[in-house]
């Protein structure tokens, strides 16, 4: 009965769209860039056109406009958070004062600009977990770092890791909220008090779910061993990644896009 | 003194895409030194109506009172019908926590007050009621064979002396001694004055140790009476997802075909019948 | 070794490291291809410890234990025997690997190499097999606990292997999952499987070929369930409960109403005392 929550943050919604079928190493790629992009821009402007890419991106992917924004609402207390602290905590020319607090002409560009980039940064993050399946993500990972493997970067197992870790999220969040409430049935406070107070009364909530992840790792372990899994050595996948042509000419657009952005950026 | 639903509703996610009517207009009374059986097929929205007994969900048209108390008041209230309310939920071994056992059956009394005149009384207390000795006190909960994990965490329920206890498949998981072990404890619980709301997917267990029942389906109620009523009513009505006990569907099917045997649980009592229209 | 036996197990001999008394003591059993065979007892009677080391996830610590003729104390058998012998735990969640269903059936046939299209094949067979075909790209979390275990014995097909344990599987599903997985099982005999099915309820080994009774590390009975059924006044002593079809079914055979070869199936009981 939880799924709304998955529902936009981290989860994969299929669509017959270019932006889904494309290899999951083409679109990490273009992310890294495209965040690269975001965080060395300086003037206000130019947020906007990421703004635009953003929204020609998703309607490229089919996926609702609704869907995507929707995915930035669990954190927008901290962008808000950061935004206060930039704003009320930068030295410069001052604009308002109330009491102790002063905003500053320099505070309110930081304020606005790391809000910017944080939405920017868990949109397009977004974007990349809605049209990649979790599979398809550890498998783009995986193949991404594994050069790196000869200097003994354990890149199948993280990949592995994040599978698991991806596929027990629902179940996890399941048994949070069970285990709340079987507490809460004996008479927990779970939100009431000093955070020190509720912090204490949330251990007969984290020790179980501790004792059941725990004997999940073991139970996982003897069920993968059984089916002959010994590491990444020798392993096929059913679904291989293919780097194909338009592979090639989107990542090729993307870095054309990205540079013209930041030429742009300079000059302002 | 009961627990009393009137025509409780609840949906899930209203107003979204996901909307999904758990509960449709449920009515029933439960009294003290009752046993009250609710079955239904996974989905039926039997844990959904679980946790409503307790106000952990509230209703969002009907009402349902414990002792008189709506669980729709506002937040002291619901404390009290918290503490008059044990809820046992499924798998309740899962919600151990403490170093002790003594501390784990401590916490739900500690909870509701912090000041109790005679705390190990009532560790012991819940302790015998579930079915364990006092030796239980000082071990570990969490090196405890499964059996008597489930027992300490129903002991962790009891600690508070609830009124009623409202227990969500108990037997799950349980070979037949286990299962036998916690029917007998819970049928002493019932004649010691509490009421009990047992809630599986196993018609079988329900037709054998309550004496109502309340069949429901999709969220609405089927059939609600004695064991025989119930039978009887489900030998006539399908319902997605429950089986009928082998013994009374080979009754049924007997008596399709012209048998004369009557419809029982009783398997010694229709072998017997068997016996009689077999050897005229 | 003698052909067509897949398990041969000889004084095998068993405790935990640190534990006093042997799990399992002096075992002797054969399971020969083709069977199913049930193996029952109550807790703590070593069904468990038995079936890990049927596919050499434990070894004994006294005696041997042949699969498929190859010693399972050998380390370099072991990744033979796992191929050879699936397992299927009692969890139905902490089995599954993957997030949608065609993905976590393709684990165990990406672990050992197959090639890519074979792999298609494989999951295709072993989805049709559990009867999951048409959920192929169902996510697993929102699966039922019959599906899970179906789509846990899937991932299980996918390695195409002559044998199958299940450590009581249905111990945690309501009864229609009970049912789905029993079908499974049926089919999987069909198929000329051999399976071991490790469960504390009687009535799902009445398609079983034979059924060997654990009681506190060894095995003093096996025979066919209907032998077994017959031993009401035992019951008790070994922790098992006669389901009450069953003790129907044992008293109409000792009036005579039934004849032997009926077995404790409704249908079968049905069609028989219709005659």
């Amino acid at each position: 009965m939880k799924f709304l929550n998955h529902l936009t943050f981290g989860q994969y919604l299929p669509a017959d769209s270019i932006i889904h079928r494309m290899d999951p190493r083409a679109k990490i790629l273009g992310i890294v860039l495209l965040l690269t992009g975001v965080f060395i821009v300086k003037s206000l402007n130019t947020f906007i056109v990421w703004f635009a890419v953003l929204a020609v991106i998703t309607f490229m992917s089919k996926l609702p406009f609704k869907v995507i924004l929707r995915s930035a609402k669990p954190v927008i207390i901290l962008v808000i958070f950061t935004a206060c602290i930039h704003l009320f905590l930068t030295d410069g020319e001052i604009l308002v004062k109330a009491g102790f607090l002063k905003i500053t002409d320099e505070g309110l560009r930081m304020g606005i600009y790391m809000a910017m980039r944080l939405l920017l940064l868990v949109l397009f993050a977004s974007l990349l977990t809605l049209t990649t399946t979790p599979m398809e993500l550890a498998d783009g990972l995986e193949k991404l770092f594994s050069p790196l493997k000869v200097i003994g970067f354990p890149a199948h197992e993280l990949a592995m890791m994040m599978t698991i870790a991806l596929r027990f999220i629902p179940t996890l969040l399941d048994e949070t909220d069970r285990i709340m409430k079987a507490q809460l049935a004996r008479g927990a406070d779970l939100d009431q008090g000093s955070i020190f107070k509720r912090l204490k009364a949330f251990i007969p909530v984290l020790v179980p779910l501790f004792v059941i992840v725990f004997q999940r790792a073991e139970d996982l372990a003897l069920a993968m061993e059984s089916r002959c899994y010994k590491g990444g050595k020798g392993r096929t996948r059913m679904k291989p990644l293919k780097w194909n042509l338009h592979d090639s000419l989107a990542f090729c657009v993307l870095i054309a896009v990205v540079t013209a952005v930041v030429i742009m950026d300079v000059r302002l | 003194m009961s627990i009393e639903i009137d025509d409780l509703t609840y949906v899930y996610h209203q107003g979204t895409p996901l909307e999904n009517k758990a509960l449709d207009k449920i009515s029933l009374k439960i009294n003290k030194n009752e046993w009250l059986s609710i079955v239904g097929h996974t989905g039926s929205g039997k844990s959904t109506l679980a946790q409503h007994f307790n106000a952990l969900l509230q209703p969002q048209t009907g009402e349902i009172r414990v002792d008189g108390l709506s669980t729709s008041s506002k937040t002291n209230v619901l404390r009290t019908i918290r503490q008059k309310v044990g809820l046992v939920f499924q798998y309740p071994e899962q919600q151990l926590f403490a170093e002790t056992v003594y501390d784990e059956i401590a916490f739900a009394p500690l909870n509701w007050k912090t000041e109790h005149d005679d705390l190990d009384g009532i560790v012991t207390e819940a302790l015998y009621n579930a079915g364990l000795d006092s030796s239980f006190k000082t071990r570990n909960p969490f090196q405890l064979s499964g059996g008597e994990k489930r027992k300490v965490a129903i002991a962790s329920v009891l600690s508070a002396s609830p009124s009623y206890l409202v227990l969500d498949e108990p037997t799950a998981g349980l070979d037949s001694s286990g299962k036998r072990d916690l029917l007998g404890l819970l049928a002493s619980l019932r004649d010691q004055g509490l009421g009990i709301v047992l809630i599986t997917h196993d018609l079988e267990l329900a037709l054998t140790s309550s004496e109502r029942i309340l069949v429901i389906e999709k969220g609405k109620s089927v059939t609600f009476g004695t064991p025989d009523e119930v039978l009887d009513s489900l030998t006539q009505t399908r319902v997605s997802g429950l089986v009928l006990p082998d013994t009374a569907r080979l009754a049924r099917n007997l008596q399709d075909t012209g048998w004369n045997v009557p419809h029982c649980l009783d398997e010694t009592e229709l072998a017997k019948a068997i016996i009689k229209v077999k050897k005229t | 070794m003698k052909e067509g036996v897949v398990f041969s197990l000889r004084d095998l001999s068993f405790s935990y490291p640190g534990g006093t008394c042997p799990v399992l003591d002096n075992i002797t059993l054969e399971v020969n291809e083709g069977e199913w065979l049930a193996l029952v007892g109550s807790n703590g009677s070593g069904k468990s410890t038995l079936a890990r080391l049927l596919n050499a996830l434990l070894v004994p610590l006294q005696g041997d234990c042949f699969i498929y003729g190859m010693d399972s104390k050998k380390p370099e058998n072991l990744w033979e025997i796992r191929k050879s012998v699936a397992m299927v735990f009692q969890n139905p969640d902490n089995q599954i690997v993957g997030s949608v269903i065609e993905d976590d059936t393709a684990f165990g046939p990406e672990n050992i190499g197959v090639d890519p299209s074979e792999i298609r094949e494989r999951v295709n067979w072993a989805l049709e097999v559990t009867g999951l075909s048409g959920m192929a790209r169902r996510a697993t979390y929102a699966l039922s606990g019959g599906q899970k275990q179906r789509l846990a014995i899937a991932g299980a097909l996918a390695m195409y292997p002559p044998a199958i344990i299940l450590d009581e599987p249905t111990a945690m599903l309501d009864p229609q999952g009970r049912s789905e997985i029993i079908e499974v099982l049926k089919g999987l005999k069909k198929r000329g499987i051999t399976i071991v099915y490790i469960t504390h309820r009687l009535e799902e080994i009445v398609y079983c070929d034979r059924v060997a009774l654990l009681e506190s590390g060894k095995i003093p009975y096996i025979s066919s369930p209907v032998d077994l059924f017959a031993e009401m006044d035992k019951m008790d002593r070994w922790g098992l409960e006669l389901p009450p079809f069953v003790r129907l079914w044992s008293i109409l055979r000792e009036n005579s109403v039934l004849k032997p070869s009926t077995r404790p199936v409704i249908n079968e009981v049905l069609s028989d005392l219709c005659q």
